[in-house]
């Protein structure tokens, strides 16, 4: 459960957090009431003197129960393994809530998505723009207050997306999107360039915005488990972890140990043909398509062992909160710990097919660099922030299930380009193999689920995991009925995919699918 | 002259794509086969998309078009009676993608050998009996079924080798795969799609939500499958299908 407190000054904040040391590893998740006024002073004393960064940005709507709407702002804080929760009511009549955005750029499409879900005002936001909304939706109809009505159709108004719009000589625009050439999902994207050259990039995003925080507003938790695994599809395990996590967290429920390592199997055996399809997608997009074969043929056979060892190639249908919902059997777990042997030489050839070539190399070096500075700024996750140099892993960071034990070594490289990113997940899909090997080799026999899995009382908390893309986040409130009142997702790709357009500084136009490819961002992760 | 005969493989059949890989049970669709079904009602609440319904003459009707294949009425029945279908269904109208079975009674003692045969709608579909230029439009799916279609272009299962080619721009292609609900920002997107296809084309609708809409369609902001906005030819159910089940469905249909 969440430690609960409350104070008003970020000297109250830092001396609680001084005060809990071992003790934040079994919390993990601080909860402090603040007053709105002083949420940018204390923001800022948690980034300058906790070392945080601000992971998620949600608002609730408390009517018609309570007054108005509850903020909560979610610093992590890894040096002392815990989540900050702050929390803070926006005054009764007022919609109206201080901005973070100019001291911290990573509250940006937070604040954005908050205007847009519920009617808020960031007071003081540069860039006051809809964001997940687009231009036909029409004005004061917000689709996570109460009083919306989500099975009636929205009329469509007419308006137009203001880009931004870079003007010279020898400028244009180019428009991409959002049905791209590729297998891939929709997005748009809106280039200036001058000659092959990126100037700037837009996004415009949440074409595949589908309510899915409105769709949870009521469903049982089994009904919660279904629909985090289908956030994103390659995130299946880590989003149903996540949710479950959240819940198990709130419920007090201890899973057995069994199932704390039968998690982490299916994290890792998806964090690895999730790289495997971006190793393959990065190889495609240099023309290596020798390379991208071999990847492709390791992934799929990574998605038959899948299907043995669950009878769904993404895995789907296994977590349930307090455990699993089907054991994975001793020849699956034997068929695993020989797949985790013979991919590893495999896995080697794939590397140095790639790595020992030139023409790959010419196109994986100095492109798409995302520097530390800017990494750190956006408050960027996974493999993309420790290719630049940052060493976050909610696995070590926030430590969870089998890995709050475990001796995991992360990877992290410096460069910040294609060639660091591909790199990266190279070696994260050695470490996935041995941690298979490690969680299976000496698990013992018993229980996959815990007996009582039975909530005591109403309550909310947060749940998070280590999915292929980053830390997963998401928050969970519980009704006295045990079903699901409220349900805020940030996926890992809403915090990297801002961070793009500073990786393609200087870039050229052609290299865009590329950098795009080695970001590997979920659109349907991303828009919900 | 050079004999092209040889170089090219013989036609390929729905039997050596089943030599390809074994799938252990195909989509995870529930039915009623064998077991004595009590008629507790217990499968029809617990279905999270409303999948399992009983109609006016007492029988039970899965509609497979909407099933997530989340296995939860297999695992929840309380008499064992609902298991894993071992078939794929797909079909070229919606209706079709419904089975019935006799709430209460005993199921059928075997499995339909063979997948329910897509019936062919039009001339078109023979036009692409050989070559087929595919475009694939997202319309809010959760993309495992977008790499379920990339996955038929690998080396295993090699859709080029069937002819089938997945194309850049609607404007080349023959056929369109359109997955997820068809969320409202993406509407437009996929009208102006369609309209940009030349006729004759096919549009597949890949996915339990292209089908229905799935777990997350039907509201305000998400639509309740494809054919509510472009005519769609044939029905991919599952969540998502394998890219097996993409492609035999694909070669039965164009015969």
């Amino acid at each position: 459960m969440a430690l609960v407190t409350n104070g008003n000054s970020i000297k109250d904040i830092l001396d609680m957090i001084d005060g809990l040391k071992e003790d934040a590893v079994a919390a993990q998740e601080v909860l402090v009431d603040i007053d709105l006024p002083s949420l940018r002073q204390i923001a800022s004393g948690v980034i300058d003197r906790l070392g945080g960064s601000l992971q998620f940005v949600f608002a609730v709507d408390e009517r018609p129960g309570s007054d108005g709407f509850s903020l909560h702002h979610v610093f992590g804080i890894s040096a002392r393994h815990c989540f900050l929760h702050v929390r803070s009511e926006v005054p009764t009549g007022s919609l109206e809530f201080p901005s973070l955005t100019p001291i911290l750029p990573s509250a940006n499409w937070h604040e954005r998505k908050i205007a847009d879900m519920h009617g808020l005002i960031p007071v003081d936001h540069p860039d006051p723009r809809r964001l997940v909304l687009h231009e036909d939706w029409p004005d004061g109809l917000s689709p996570l207050n109460y009083d919306f009505d989500a099975s009636r159709p929205v009329p469509r108004v007419a308006g137009e997306y203001m880009f931004q719009r870079i003007e010279g000589e020898g400028i244009f625009e180019i428009p991409v999107g959002p049905v791209h050439a590729g297998i891939i999902e929709p997005g748009h994207f809106r280039f200036s360039s001058i000659g092959e050259k990126i100037l700037y990039l837009e996004l415009r995003l949440f074409y595949k915005y589908r309510g899915v925080e409105r769709y949870l507003q009521g469903k049982s938790l089994l009904g919660g488990v279904l629909a985090a695994e289908r956030i994103s599809g390659d995130e299946t395990v880590a989003n149903a972890v996540a949710y479950c996590q959240a819940v198990e967290r709130i419920a007090g429920i201890d899973i057995p140990e069994r199932a704390k390592r039968l998690r982490a199997v299916l994290q890792e055996l998806e964090r690895i043909h999730c790289h495997l399809a971006d190793i393959a997608g990065a190889a495609t997009d240099v023309a290596f398509s020798a390379g991208a074969a071999k990847a492709a043929i390791l992934r799929e056979r990574v998605m038959a062992i899948n299907e043995t060892v669950s009878g769904s190639r993404f895995l789907r249908g296994v977590i349930v909160h307090g455990g699993l919902r089907r054991d994975i059997d001793n020849g699956a777990s034997r068929g695993l710990l020989d797949f985790a042997d013979a991919s590893r030489n495999a896995l080697n050839e794939l590397k140095s097919s790639i790595f020992d070539r030139s023409s790959v190399l010419d196109r994986f070096e100095r492109t798409g660099a995302l520097s530390k500075s800017n990494a750190v700024d956006l408050a960027v996750v996974g493999p993309v922030a420790r290719a630049s140099g940052i060493p976050t892993d909610a696995r070590i960071d926030y430590p969870y299930g089998f890995y709050e034990l475990y001796p995991l070594e992360i990877a992290v490289r410096n460069d910040g380009d294609v060639a660091a990113r591909v790199r990266i997940k190279f070696d994260e899909i050695e470490r996935s193999l041995q941690i298979i090997e490690d969680a299976l080799c000496d698990i013992q026999s018993g229980d996959i689920c815990a007996k009582d899995t039975s909530l005591p009382s109403s309550g909310h908390g947060l749940g998070w995991a280590e999915a292929p893309r980053g830390l997963t986040l998401c928050w969970v409130e519980i009704g006295d009925d045990g079903r699901i009142v409220n349900c805020r997702w940030r996926t890992p790709s809403f915090n990297n995919w801002p961070a793009l357009p500073y990786a393609l500084e200087g870039d050229i136009v052609p290299d865009f699918p590329l950098v795009n490819k080695s970001f590997n961002l979920s659109y349907a992760g991303n828009d919900l | 002259m050079l004999k092209y005969r040889r170089i090219c493989s013989p036609k390929p059949t729905i039997k050596n794509l089943d030599t390809l890989q074994e799938p252990t049970m195909a989509q995870w669709m529930p039915g009623l086969i064998g077991a004595c079904c009590a008629d507790c009602a217990h499968c029809r609440d617990i279905c999270p998309t409303g999948a399992i319904a009983k109609d006016q003459s007492g029988e039970l009707e899965f509609n497979y078009g909407s099933c997530i294949a989340c296995r939860v009425c297999i695992d929840n029945c309380p008499s064992k009676a609902l298991v894993a279908l071992p078939s794929i269904y797909a079909a070229t109208s919606r209706d079709d993608l419904s089975r019935t079975y006799v709430a209460g009674g005993r199921g059928s003692d075997t499995a339909e050998k063979e997948d329910h045969q897509p019936k062919g709608k039009s001339r078109a579909i023979k036009i692409f009996a050989k070559s087929m230029h595919v475009r694939e439009v997202d319309c809010g799916s959760c993309n495992a079924c977008e790499l379920e279609i990339a996955a038929t272009g690998n080396p295993i299962y090699d859709a080029e080798r069937l002819g089938i080619h997945i194309v850049a721009s609607p404007r080349h292609a023959d056929a369109l795969f359109v997955t997820g609900p068809v969320t409202r920002q993406m509407e437009l997107a996929l009208r102006k799609t369609d309209a940009a296809t030349p006729t004759p084309k096919l549009i597949v609708a890949v996915g339990s939500c292209a089908c229905s809409g799935g777990l997350f369609g039907n509201t305000s902001v998400a639509g309740a499958g494809v054919d509510q906005f472009v005519g769609i030819d044939l029905y991919i159910p599952g969540c998502p299908p394998s890219p097996q089940a993409i492609l035999k469905n694909i070669i039965k249909l164009r015969g």
